[in-house]
């Protein structure tokens, strides 16, 4: 062990700790050993482009990567930019709609899968399958059911005798088919997540309430729901992040001059920018802004979350 | 050596070893010493065959030279080549086009090729000029057009026939046009429609050729601001608008479900507005190559249209431009675009002929003549898909039906301050 130690020495974490035994100095070497993996591509793909993000926000960045300095400009561009407000609005739009309703949903399918019902592992089995289906072929079968023309949900609709609706071209319904998508494929790992949290709840809670004969509403509210926030707040929180960068659905399920005109989000207008007009400074700028909206949100729902879980 | 120790015998073998292995290897060293490898990128993966076929008569000519073509998907296309040419890795040649062209020259990113064509092995006077043109920045041409395409008007006769219409004749007017439409629409069946035109991209196939029929300049030149909201582009705007209303066209909400390929080899529409890159396929699709015909577009105000050509250009900090220029050459000569013949209308006019002769099932000559009054595809300033975009998410608008007057009047500033940049 002697021959490690003054490595050890080096390190931050063990610097600024005195008094710690040669043991726990080789565990700690171990232990940056074992999270650098973690640590190093943490660093190289997330944390260093990042960085360049912000700092080429602040230019006017172009395709070759040459690059001048424009401060502010592309900031103040941005919130006098009339697609970055439809963008931003359709995101909002999709956050308010989706979340809400993704979460109630996922909340009660879980609690039906919780109960003693036939065919629950196939049950499961068949709510999971979004979670690992790639979001192309998703998009894909969608489009397909979608279809104007020929698809199925258009069909169904015709056996109750209703019209069909351009689900994927006509402009008012846009939203409600990107939300229906959304909510489909964000509930299977929500549903994964509560049903761990519901079966964590004691039993004997449960069955205290039976004997002072309380009814299965009344238990829903006052024994499962306080109990499951914490795992709601976990789960709302990865909601409201997953759906502030909805982009794939989008870009793979409508033609281009849908998405631009009314299907945009602030995702698909950062694409738009670095990868189809060429301005890479301002599609930072884009990425900038919805990063501390995201971050925000995320802080005051933690904020919240950890008042609640106290009283 | 040899009469060494014993004990150290047994290192002789592998000695013997070492040394043939270097005899085998300095040969092949220095032989791949000077034989180059050029990379050379395209996105059509229609056209590799005959490209492959190029190479390999190029790689006979030249055994020096080793030719990799590498196909990368068109909408993947300038992206990647961007972050190529931003990591100095591009291809040595690569194909370009109209709208990103002035982005690359801008950028030094293209070889000036003046230099190059003072040795007389391309001709650009061989090559059609709107082309030739468009290539050249700065008084320096840098890249060589490869192909040009144009628009035409194809019609299945099927349909014409069910609904006992005449077909289309040459030299028909718009007027001909949206009564020849307006006939069909009152007499086909099903689900077929009278006209189809790609309105929901670039407007290469639609737009674009109608407003030069009718006189608009879509490019700012000699300090003359852009046309684009002018009456004469209200005018056309608004046609569209009332065809599309009338049920001549498809509605701009079916069209963003449907592509001119798919309507056309499907017998649903009497007539679409194509380029000619879609004239080899359509004519060999059995589903319909019996019943089709082509036609010149009908004229508004006068006889014009878009015409676009793709070019090859070296990359400007390539290792082997020599080398790359002697492959471009050798692409741009006769006998090579009349193998490009086979999918494409080949740039250089003397194997032009190539193409339509290939055509054998339809008469697809109505290209050509296109050709001869076609105007270049239309660019301006540094970010041509930028004001592209723009002036698309206003006719989006229109065709959704919006004022066409009030919507560009609007828009027009916007679009022509980005022109001018």
């Amino acid at each position: 062990m002697e021959n490690i130690s003054p490595v050890t020495v080096n390190l931050p974490a063990v610097k600024t700790v005195k008094n710690v035994s040669s043991l726990e100095r080789a565990e700690r070497f171990w232990g940056w050993i074992m999270i650098a993996p973690l640590v190093i591509g943490l660093l190289v793909f997330y944390f260093i482009p990042f960085l360049q993000t912000l700092f080429y926000s602040f230019t006017d960045l172009n395709q070759f990567m040459n690059w001048t300095e424009v401060s502010l400009d592309n900031y103040r561009d941005l919130f006098s930019d009339d697609d970055f407000y439809t963008a931003a609005f359709n995101t909002l739009f999709y956050v308010v709609v989706c979340v809400p309703v993704s979460l109630a949903l996922s909340l009660l399918l879980a609690i039906g899968l919780n109960q003693p019902i036939r065919g629950k592992t196939l049950f499961r089995t068949l709510l999971f399958l979004p979670a690992i289906t790639m979001p192309a072929a998703v998009a894909m079968v969608w489009q397909w059911l979608f279809n104007g023309d020929f698809g199925l949900v258009n069909h169904l609709l015709g056996f109750i005798g209703l019209p069909s609706v351009d689900w994927l071209s006509d402009p008012k319904v846009v939203h409600l088919s990107v939300s229906i998508i959304i909510i489909w494929s964000s509930l299977a790992l929500k549903i994964i997540i509560l049903l761990a949290g519901l079966q964590n709840i004691p039993r004997q809670v449960y069955e205290a309430a039976d004997i002072d004969g309380i009814g299965t509403l009344r238990r829903f509210f006052f024994i499962t729901l306080p109990l499951m926030l914490p795992t709601l707040f976990f789960v709302s929180i990865m909601s409201f992040i997953e759906v502030l960068q909805i982009f794939d659905v989008i870009f793979l399920m409508f033609d281009r001059s849908m998405i631009e005109s009314d299907a945009m989000t602030v995702t698909f207008l950062f694409y738009k920018y670095a990868f189809y007009l060429q301005e890479k400074g301002y599609a930072s700028a884009i990425a900038v802004v919805l990063f501390v909206v995201t971050l925000v949100i995320s802080l005051v729902q933690m904020f919240i979350g950890k008042k609640i879980k106290v009283t | 050596m040899l009469s060494a120790k014993n004990n150290k015998s047994h290192a002789r073998p592998v000695i013997s070893g070492i040394a043939l292995a270097v005899a085998l290897l300095i040969p092949a060293l220095s032989h791949a010493a000077d034989k180059i490898t050029l990379r050379y990128a395209i996105w059509d993966r229609n056209q590799l065959p005959a490209e492959e076929k190029i190479a390999q008569s190029f790689e006979k000519a030249n055994p020096d030279i080793n030719i990799d073509i590498e196909v990368v998907p068109a909408s993947q296309y300038f992206v990647k080549l961007d972050s190529a040419v931003a990591g100095g890795v591009a291809p040595d040649i690569f194909w370009v086009n109209m709208p990103y062209f002035i982005q690359y020259a801008q950028n030094h990113v293209l070889a000036p090729l003046n230099g190059y064509l003072n040795d007389k092995s391309v001709d650009l006077n061989n090559i059609v000029a709107s082309s030739v043109k468009a290539y050249q920045f700065d008084g320096n041409q840098l890249a060589i057009p490869r192909d040009v395409d144009a628009i035409a008007v194809w019609y299945n006769k099927k349909l014409f026939d069910q609904a006992g219409v005449s077909y289309p004749k040459k030299g028909w007017t718009w007027d001909d046009l949206k009564t020849t439409a307006t006939a069909l629409k009152a007499k086909l069946k099903g689900d077929a429609f009278p006209l189809y035109m790609d309105l929901s991209n670039d407007g290469q196939e639609s737009y674009l050729n109608l407003l030069y029929q009718k006189g608009v300049h879509i490019v700012p030149t000699n300090g003359q601001p852009t046309d684009i909201a002018s009456d004469n582009a209200i005018w056309v705007y608004q046609q569209l608008q009332q065809m599309m209303k009338g049920g001549l066209l498809p509605t701009a909400n079916q069209m963003s479900e449907l592509k001119t390929d798919s309507v056309f080899t499907s017998n649903r529409a009497a007539m679409v507005y194509a380029g000619s890159w879609q004239a080899a396929p359509f004519a060999s699709n059995p589903q319909i190559n019996d019943h089709i015909g082509v036609i010149e577009m009908p004229r508004i105000d006068k006889e014009a249209g878009v015409a676009h050509s793709l070019g090859f250009a070296l990359y400007a900090n390539g290792k082997h431009k020599d080398a790359a220029w002697r492959y471009v050459s050798f692409m741009a000569q006769k006998s090579s675009q009349e193998e490009l013949a086979a999918a494409v209308i080949p740039a250089n006019k003397q194997a032009m002929p190539a193409w339509a002769a290939n055509i054998k099932q339809v008469d697809v000559t109505a290209y050509l003549t296109a050709l001869d009054h076609a105007t270049a595809y239309p660019t301006a300033g540094t970010n041509t898909p930028k004001w592209q975009n723009m002036w698309i998410s206003s006719l989006k608008k229109i065709f959704m039906g919006a004022d066409a007057k009030e919507e560009m009047d609007k828009s027009v500033k916007k679009i022509s301050r980005v022109m001018e940049k």
